[in-house]
């Protein structure tokens, strides 16, 4: 099940690394694993490129 | 719209009484029901809870939880219900129905379908609640918090089990990088096997060398020992029975002359004795007297036994028979024993005709009386004669002393000497080996065997045979390739050999780990080469990073889970929090404050920003502190109950609140505005108000 938009703010909140923000948020959104790995390997990469 | 009934039979033993609904059977689906006790308003809750799982383990509190399933289980009463629940449109959304022989309550969706439970779940969430002691039941409301955290670990330790997975799927998968770095080390130990082997080579033939070296010398040294202790052995042996025979012939030899000697002795001492008397009788006055006394003093045994150094019978014996010899030639020259010779030679010839008649010429008598004249005659010469015979019988025993003298003296007494000498030096020089000295060298030879066995087998694992060494030994042994050893003991050459086969040894096994090493690589190159490419290949340290990251997050929800439970346990000593809890306690309050929303007090309507649950404290946004037992207990089943509506979560919400008599106008209000927003926000499916009232009424909240 979904979490509450209430409750995902708070979680987020409780993890002050970006990255680690960015995973709690997809989590909580209810991303595919598949996808969460993707979209942190491509932000990676464009760090990278960047 | 909430179209229902029901049929409940209370069995009283002595009577029984059946419950039917009293308040209209359709009922919209934002309802206050009011109305006094025993009116049915708590039934009509139980059922609509009971249809949505309420009976099961952590759907709702515990005492209500009981109610429920005393509905469904009880002996004593008899139940069936239906209960159907239209949307807004008035479209059929779900269904529940109980007939009384039903042991439970199957639901419906809006096709009739059957829901299971773990579907409705999924798409209904059901809030029943007593608000009685609200305000200490506030960490209550955390429960679903809690819940959905530990769905977030749930998920993040998928997360990580998938990063994980796709990491052991890189792998596994065909990675250039690996198969070059696998082709790197395969190259490194094939390297190494080979110059392992070849210094095995190397050690081998050193080896060899020593090998042949020792086991061509010592065969060679113990091949001439053994024939130089045979060699003693039998010139032991033959030495031995030499002796033996030896012994044996000088024994016979020196009876035999000792027997000879004593009777030569006896017979000299015959002699002496004999030829004494007449010589005492010659010469016991005049000059020769003392010649005689010396005679006299000779002890014939002892002048034998003195080896010739005494000479006094020698002496004496040549002087008497020179003596006599004089006196045999005077005497043989006188006229008397001239005649005498002459008488004896006539009666000699006479005596050949005794008988005869014949008359001697010139006498005139026959030859008999001629005869007894002549030895008339010869009668006065025969003390001459007699003296003649006695000096040349004493001249011949005189010679005959010295011969058996001389022959004693010169002949054998030094040849039983000699053997005497022969037996002393051979036992003085006894070199016949002693038997122990034997068994020593047999010994010695069984040790010398021994060894030469033993280098007989080393040349034969050399593949060398006996005869081949004298052609090798030049070369090999007094060769220059081996002059180092030339130094070496046997002891030294046999530690050599055993450095260099544990030197071997050793390098053979580093050998044969680099030849596993590599078969095990070839391997792991053959199945590389064969596998398909991961399309995270180039990924690899990213996903790792991820890994980590997922792994910090599941770790600090894992930590928070702790720390919610002991919050809502009230468990939590907050004179003793970390900064890590502390924190988190913070974002717990700010969040509940947000999860309440607004609340009432002293007729002012406040923003809550936090509701400090260790100081009891509700922080609102315009500053104000209110202490949570300063509010009415209506405010507070208010805040409460907003609270419990706090949180969407995708699902749809069935919302039951029973006995909230305690709360005004103004704070059943707060609620219901709440259960219209959520249900005009299409999250709320059925939300029911019961409260205590004299007349039995309801009230659309819509």
């Amino acid at each position: 099940m979904k979490t509450d938009e209430l409750t995902a703010r708070f979680f987020e909140s409780l993890f002050d690394s970006s990255e680690e923000h960015l995973i709690v948020h997809r989590l909580l959104n209810d991303n595919d694993e598949h996808d969460i790995i993707d979209d942190f390997l491509s932000s990676k990469t464009n760090e990278e490129k960047a | 719209m909430i179209e229902y009934d029901y049929r409940l039979e209370h069995d009283y033993k002595d009577s029984t009484r059946t419950y039917k609904p009293t308040y209209p059977k359709k009922l919209p689906n934002l309802v206050c029901i009011e109305g006094p006790n025993s009116s049915g308003k708590s039934t009509l809750l139980h059922l609509l809870a009971l249809g949505c799982h309420g009976s099961k383990a952590g759907v709702v509190a515990e005492p209500l939880r009981q109610k429920i399933r005393t509905l469904l289980e009880g002996n004593c009463q008899k139940l069936s219900f239906q209960i159907s629940i239209s949307g807004p449109a008035g479209e059929p959304v779900l269904s529940f129905m109980k007939r009384e022989s039903d042991p439970d309550v199957s639901i419906r969706d809006s096709q009739g379908k059957l829901i299971s439970s773990d579907r409705f779940m999924r798409e209904y969430k059901l809030i029943y609640d007593i608000p009685d002691n609200p305000l200490d039941r506030l960490p209550l409301l955390l429960r679903e918090t809690q819940s959905s955290q530990q769905s977030l670990a749930s998920r993040a330790r998928r997360l990580r089990e998938w990063c994980v997975r796709i990491q052991s799927d890189i792998k596994q998968a065909r990675d250039p990088k690996k198969i070059s770095s696998i082709e790197n080390e395969l190259s490194t130990a094939t390297e190494n096997e080979r110059k392992s082997e070849q210094v095995i080579a190397g050690l081998k033939e050193s080896l060899k060398q020593v090998e042949l070296y020792s086991a061509l010398k010592f065969y060679d040294v113990y091949h001439k020992r053994l024939y130089e202790l045979d060699s003693q052995m039998k010139e032991a042996n033959r030495s031995n029975r030499q002796k033996k025979k030896k012994g044996k012939k000088r024994e016979s030899q020196f009876n035999e002359l000792s027997k000879t000697i004593a009777a030569k002795i006896s017979i000299l001492e015959d002699l002496y004795h004999d030829i004494t008397p007449y010589l005492s009788i010659k010469y016991s006055k005049g000059s020769e007297k003392v010649h005689l006394q010396l005679w006299k003093e000779i002890n014939v045994r002892d002048e034998i036994g003195s080896f010739g150094i005494r000479q006094g019978l020698k002496h004496e014996c040549l002087h008497f028979k020179h003596i006599l010899e004089q006196e045999c030639e005077c005497l043989s020259s006188s006229n008397s024993i001239e005649e005498a010779r002459f008488l004896t030679d006539m009666l000699a010839l006479l005596s050949n005709y005794m008988e005869s008649t014949i008359k001697i010429p010139g006498a005139g008598v026959d030859v008999k009386n001629f005869t007894e004249m002549l030895k008339g005659q010869l009668e006065e010469h025969k003390g001459v004669l007699k003296e003649e015979s006695a000096i040349t019988s004493s001249i011949q025993k005189l010679d005959e002393i010295l011969g058996i003298r001389r022959e004693l003296v010169e002949e054998l007494i030094p040849k039983f000497k000699g053997l005497d000498q022969e037996d002393e030096d051979e036992a003085y020089d006894d070199d016949s080996i002693p038997s122990q000295d034997i068994e020593a060298i047999k010994s010695r030879i069984e040790v010398i065997k021994r060894k030469l066995d033993y280098y007989i087998a080393e040349l034969a694992k050399l593949n060398i045979n006996v005869s081949e060494v004298n052609d090798l030994y030049p070369g090999v042994v007094l060769g220059k390739a081996c002059r180092e050893f030339n130094s070496y003991t046997e002891e030294d050459l046999k530690e050599r050999i055993s450095g260099f086969r544990a030197e071997i040894s050793d390098i053979n096994r580093k050998k044969n780990r680099h030849s596993a090493n590599a078969e095990y690589l070839r391997k792991e190159l053959e199945s590389h080469r064969k596998r398909e490419p991961h399309p995270y290949q180039e990924y690899s340290e990213q996903l790792g990073m991820l890994t980590g990251i997922v792994q910090r997050i599941e770790a600090r929800i894992n930590q928070y889970d702790h720390f919610i439970q002991q919050l809502i346990v009230n468990k939590v000593d907050d004179s003793r929090l970390d900064p890590v809890r502390t924190s988190y306690y913070e974002h717990v309050f700010k969040y509940l404050g947000q999860r309440i929303g607004q609340v009432r007090h002293a007729d002012g309507l406040f923003q809550v920003e936090k509701i400090d649950l260790f100081q009891r404290l509700i922080e609102t946004s315009s500053g104000k502190q209110i202490h949570l037992d300063w509010m009415g207990t209506g405010q507070g089943q208010s805040a409460f109950l907003t609270g419990l509506l706090g949180g969407y979560d995708g699902r749809k919400m069935i919302a039951l609140f029973d006995e909230v008599a305690m709360m005004d106008t103004q704070s059943l209000e707060a609620v219901s505005q709440r259960m219209k927003g959520l249900y005009e926000a299409d999250q709320l499916l059925v939300g029911v108000i019961v409260q205590k009232g004299d007349v039995a009424r309801t009230k659309d909240l819509r």
